[in-house]
């Protein structure tokens, strides 16, 4: 296997795509050196890739998608010590403004939330993917993707009012 | 409280912090050092490359086999191209030759056929570097020029796969085409593989089930009033990308 592009042309696609998958990344780790290790795994991963696509919508999915999974690996793996930083993020907001500890519970409600909701909550709000990018991508219907995000707000609505009484 | 959660949602993906910006250098620095490190311990090893050799050469021997086998079962010779290629009653027209789907990409072609050079798709095939179709030439007069190009797809390569050929390539008209010059000394059957871009044809076929591969082909020399178009279906394409075998 050797690397199928030139240092320019992956300047190219990092410079088109980075972005978009430091928001996946970011939306499950939440931490900015995390986010971009996994980044840059992806983008070795496509360095690596043996085939070509026939689309830059391909590739994008393609990356979104390897992205996901390194999240999920790295969140997976080092999901101890982050369950206790959360906790302690929870607790720990007598400083905070009330919209700030209402953003930091919400992004730890998001974490708890079941994988298939978790996905497409990301994508659709940190991602600004529409519905049917969404449903291209994981290939589930659109209005499997909308149920998804319904439930997911409904979890997280519940949540929330539980934690504020 | 569904708006708030939404407003939460949306403002939390918006405080999103932006990537570092310079960090392509050093991944695609990563990549390659990765790769190189990946190579030479291999190479070092004499007991995998004896043993690599052994499985390449039982692997090549089955694929050697079941080529033979998918000759027979396939039946590639038990239609029109041993009739037509094997041929040497010269009056019998080639069953290949002139289409009107040309018509609008080669206007010029000539309408009758011609018996001296006969074409045959003879098998597709995926390889790791090419989309790679394979035809049959029985050119009857020794060291006739052809020259060759597709009209519908960008040939990369063409490759003996057997006979005597000289291969190179000319510029006409700012077209290129690969002028293929026959030795019939020990046969007038040639086959060549016609190397195109890899995934191009593997592409095409996810899309639409027909697929015809066309070549305009000149004898002697690029006469635009005396060319000749051969089309041929590409379908049931075989995958050696993935370790199957012929």
């Amino acid at each position: 296997m050797a690397i199928r592009m030139t240092e320019e042309q992956f300047e190219l696609k990092y410079q088109m795509y980075s972005q978009d998958l430091f928001n996946v990344a970011y939306g499950y780790t939440r931490n900015v050196q995390d986010a971009e290790d996994i980044v840059q795994n992806v983008f070795i991963k496509l360095l690596q890739y043996e085939y070509s696509f026939r689309t830059n919508n391909d590739e994008k999915y393609w990356l979104i998608r390897v992205t996901i999974n390194e999240s999920i690996n790295f969140v997976k793996s080092s999901h101890k010590k982050k369950i206790v930083l959360d906790e302690d993020i929870v607790r720990s907001t007598s400083d905070k403004t009330k919209e700030n500890i209402d953003k930091d519970n919400i992004r730890f409600f998001i974490e708890q939330l079941p994988e298939k909701y978790k996905v497409v909550l990301i994508l659709f709000y940190f991602e600004n993917m529409k519905t049917v990018e969404i449903s291209n991508l994981l290939d589930i219907s659109e209005a499997a993707v909308r149920k998804r995000l319904e439930r997911a707000r409904d979890i997280l609505k519940k949540k929330m009012e539980a934690y504020n009484g | 409280m569904d708006n708030k959660i939404d407003v939460l949602l949306e403002q939390i993906g918006s405080d999103i912090p932006k990537v570092n910006p310079n960090l392509s250098s050093k991944i695609y620095q990563t990549a390659v050092n990765r790769e190189s490190k990946k190579i030479i311990p291999f190479f070092k090893k004499p007991f995998i490359i004896a043993f690599t050799s052994i499985i390449l050469f039982v692997v090549t021997l089955i694929g050697t086999i079941n080529l033979g086998q998918a000759i027979v079962s396939n039946d590639i010779f038990n239609g029109n191209i041993f009739e037509n290629i094997m041929n040497d009653n010269l009056s019998k027209p080639n069953t290949d030759g002139p289409n009107s789907s040309f018509e609008g990409y080669a206007p010029n072609l000539s309408p009758n056929t011609q018996n001296t050079v006969f074409i045959e798709h003879y098998y597709s095939i995926y390889t790791k570097e090419y989309d790679v179709v394979t035809i049959i030439i029985n050119n009857k007069i020794n060291y006739q020029k052809i020259y060759i190009k597709a009209y519908n797809l960008n040939i990369e390569d063409i490759k003996i796969n057997n006979g005597e050929v000289t291969i190179k390539q000319v510029n006409v008209d700012d077209e290129l085409f690969f002028e293929l010059t026959f030795d019939n000394t020990y046969t007038n059957i040639h086959y060549l593989d016609i190397c195109f871009k890899k995934d191009v044809i593997k592409n095409i076929l996810s899309s639409t089930e027909r697929f015809e591969l066309g070549f305009i082909v000149y004898i002697n020399e690029i006469d635009k009033n005396k060319g000749y178009g051969y089309d041929f279906q590409v379908s049931n394409v075989i995958d050696l990308r993935e370790g199957n075998s012929l």
